[in-house]
């Protein structure tokens, strides 16, 4: 088996199409970068540069008067500290809050990115493992070799995984190397909230508590692969049913662009929750990004991804292993 | 030549429907030992699909494949370990070396890269075998698709219109190198064609298919008869004519004009009738055997089977 995952994985390679990924996100990480600095400097310049001490001082105050007030409801209460501790933090270790690292620039990138940047990617990456075999014609060859035509399939399943695992990494990696160049690579340890839920229209902040900032990278990126496999497993599928890379990626990116473009134009038909691309931004269940459907929560999530991944694996795997080669 | 003890082949009642339209029909057939078996049959025949069956790339609805004496529907990996194709295209990775691709397919069933090499110096692509496929000529291509095919050592070697695509001097060079496979290292060889002279002159046996069915198995010399037509050129021509004339196995002649006499006669007999002559102080200028091309056959035979069923 490992012969043959050594093998999908030097096609996957020597494609240069995991290349033109890594190009894409060269080219777009430092115009993100740029884009976020420019922010910053915006930021600074109407609080006053220099000032930043002050102003965290003058907010953590305010926040410590409110605290002492009556009129506050307990869970607010709780919300109000963590954002106290947290910049206390700021202060403590001379943090411009405006002026994040390159721990927070990729945290933001891939909280942005996971809805529709990275599944994009995944799709290049995913569309053409299947379907080019068969627009080469080299299908002819791996399926008259002795080897099972579910294992063939399976090879190419787990090199998938892996190229995306890689894809991920190196999107962690680079932004981290890239946007750290510009806004300096400390910034691991600091505290971010996190743990907020979605109770009817009202934020919950019951389990609010605070995270150093490299646990929950890890957490974010982990969401954000476990979406992107998603998202490769039903291109997987539908490169084993399309036999032209064309249409079978022009039918995944037409999917992942409508199933995002679609919760936002209709939060209201709950109906939408349960298909895979409204379900891919798991990183808002970590920052407290409210969900535009009603009734998601990470479980509900993952639940329908899994789901999603396992019904596509098996229409992969019946298909692939009966269908007659006949072009 | 041909041994048919055990058959490495064996082909019984094949065929296939798809959509309710029979493109293959109760096809069956065997391929012996070191046999280099033409299969051929105009475009849209059924020749494609029936070789897509003997891979295992198609599913028959009907009948039986075995090879090497294993099932090809139970059996695959042993069936399928003991044969090497090319179907359609020598279709390779163009962005890998050829070296590259030899050694992805070798992977695939575990050989080594001795035999790697030593596929390399057979098909004679040493020198190029380490650039990417995508420099190469298609005749290259053909080749390193052949060497692809020997990899595995197989006993049965199945070429789909090997021929397609090749300049003369790379089809001459082709069929030498498959009679020297059958015959040096006893694989046995399907061969499909549409362009009969091509197969014509390497195959032991053929078997035409037309519409999907069968029309004619059988050894070459039979479907082209041991019938064959000499032109003679002699001098003087009609005490040559005379003497042609009273050898019994020459059955009918023609004359015309030109001072050529055509003799249908079994071409083995050719020396023996020319001593016949010389030994009449006949002199002989030239000789000439008209092998009727299994072109005409092929154009009679397919011909009578489309007005028979145009008759239905």
């Amino acid at each position: 088996m490992q012969h043959l995952i050594y093998n999908e994985m030097m096609k996957l390679i020597r494609k240069k199409r995991i290349w033109v990924i890594a190009l894409i996100l060269l080219i777009l990480i430092p115009i993100f970068t740029y884009a976020q600095y420019r922010t910053t400097k915006e930021t600074m310049e109407r609080l006053g540069t220099s000032d930043w001490h002050a102003l965290l001082t003058q907010q953590i105050v305010d926040a410590q008067n409110r605290l002492s007030s009556n009129q506050i409801p307990d869970e607010w209460k709780k919300y109000l500290k963590l954002n106290i501790e947290q910049q206390q933090y700021y202060l403590d270790h001379d943090i411009n809050p405006t002026a994040p690292g390159g721990p927070t620039f990729i945290r933001k990138f891939v909280e942005q990115a996971v809805e529709l940047f990275l599944p994009l990617l995944v799709v290049i990456l995913a569309a053409d493992i299947v379907s080019s075999e068969h627009s080469a014609g080299t299908i002819k060859l791996l399926l008259t070799r002795p080897v099972p035509r579910f294992k063939i399939l399976l090879s190419k399943y787990i090199a998938l995984l892996l190229g995306t695992s890689f894809l991920i990494l190196m999107t962690a990696v680079l932004g981290y190397v890239i946007s750290g160049a510009v806004f300096g690579y400390e910034g691991w340890t600091m505290p971010v909230l996190t743990g907020f839920s979605q109770n009817g229209n009202n934020l919950v902040t019951t389990h609010v508590h605070l995270l150093p900032q490299w646990k929950y990278d890890l957490m974010a990126y982990g969401l954000a692969w476990f979406s992107c496999c998603a998202i490769g497993t039903i291109s997987f599928m539908v490169s084993v049913l399309v036999r032209s890379t064309a249409s079978s990626m022009g039918i995944m990116l037409a999917a992942v662009i409508s199933g995002g473009l679609l919760s936002q134009l209709a939060p209201s038909w709950e109906a939408l929750k349960y298909l895979a691309f409204t379900n891919l931004g798991l990183t808002d269940y970590l920052s407290g990004h409210p969900t535009l459907v009603e009734g998601m929560s990470l479980p509900f999530s993952l639940a329908v991804l899994i789901i999603w991944s396992l019904l596509s694996l098996l229409v992969a795997f019946v298909v692939f292993t009966r269908r007659d080669i006949l072009a | 030549m041909a041994k048919q003890n055990k058959p490495v082949l064996y082909v019984e009642g094949l065929s296939k429907t798809i959509r309710r339209r029979t493109i293959v029909q109760d096809i069956s057939f065997e391929v012996g030992e070191g046999e280099i078996f033409g299969f051929l049959g105009p475009n849209g025949a059924g020749k494609t699909t029936t070789i897509r069956m003997l891979v295992g790339l198609i599913r028959p609805s009907k009948g039986k494949v075995k090879i090497g004496g294993y099932d090809l529907q139970t059996d695959f990996l042993k069936a399928i370990s003991h044969v090497g194709c090319i179907v359609e295209n020598p279709e390779l990775y163009p962005y890998l070396t050829g070296r590259e691709n030899l050694e992805l397919f070798a992977r695939m069933a575990r050989i080594d890269h001795a035999r790697i090499r030593e596929v390399v110096e057979q098909v004679e692509l040493t020198e190029r075998i380490d650039d990417p496929v995508k420099t190469y000529s298609l005749g290259m291509r053909q080749r390193l698709g052949i060497a692809q095919a020997l990899l595995g050592k197989p006993k049965l070697l199945i070429l789909d219109e090997p021929t397609n695509g090749l300049d003369p001097a790379g089809i001459r060079e082709l069929r030498a190198f498959i009679r020297k496979l059958a015959r040096k290292d006893g694989i046995s060889v399907f061969v499909s064609s549409h362009i009969l002279h091509e197969v014509q002159l390497m195959c032991d046996r053929v078997a035409i298919i037309h519409q999907g069915k069968l029309v004619q198995t059988g050894p070459i010399g039979e479907l082209v008869g041991d019938q064959s037509m000499v032109e003679w050129k002699i001098e003087p021509a009609d005490r040559g004519l005379k003497v042609l004339q009273s050898l019994p196995y020459v059955t009918r002649w023609e004359q015309p004009d030109d001072g050529r006499i055509l003799v249908h006669m079994p071409a083995e007999k050719i020396a023996e009738t020319n001593r016949s002559l010389v030994d009449k102080q006949i002199l002989v200028h030239e000789i000439r055997t008209h092998r009727p091309t299994l072109e005409d056959i092929f154009l009679q035979m397919t011909g009578g089977v489309e007005s028979a069923a145009s008759d239905l």
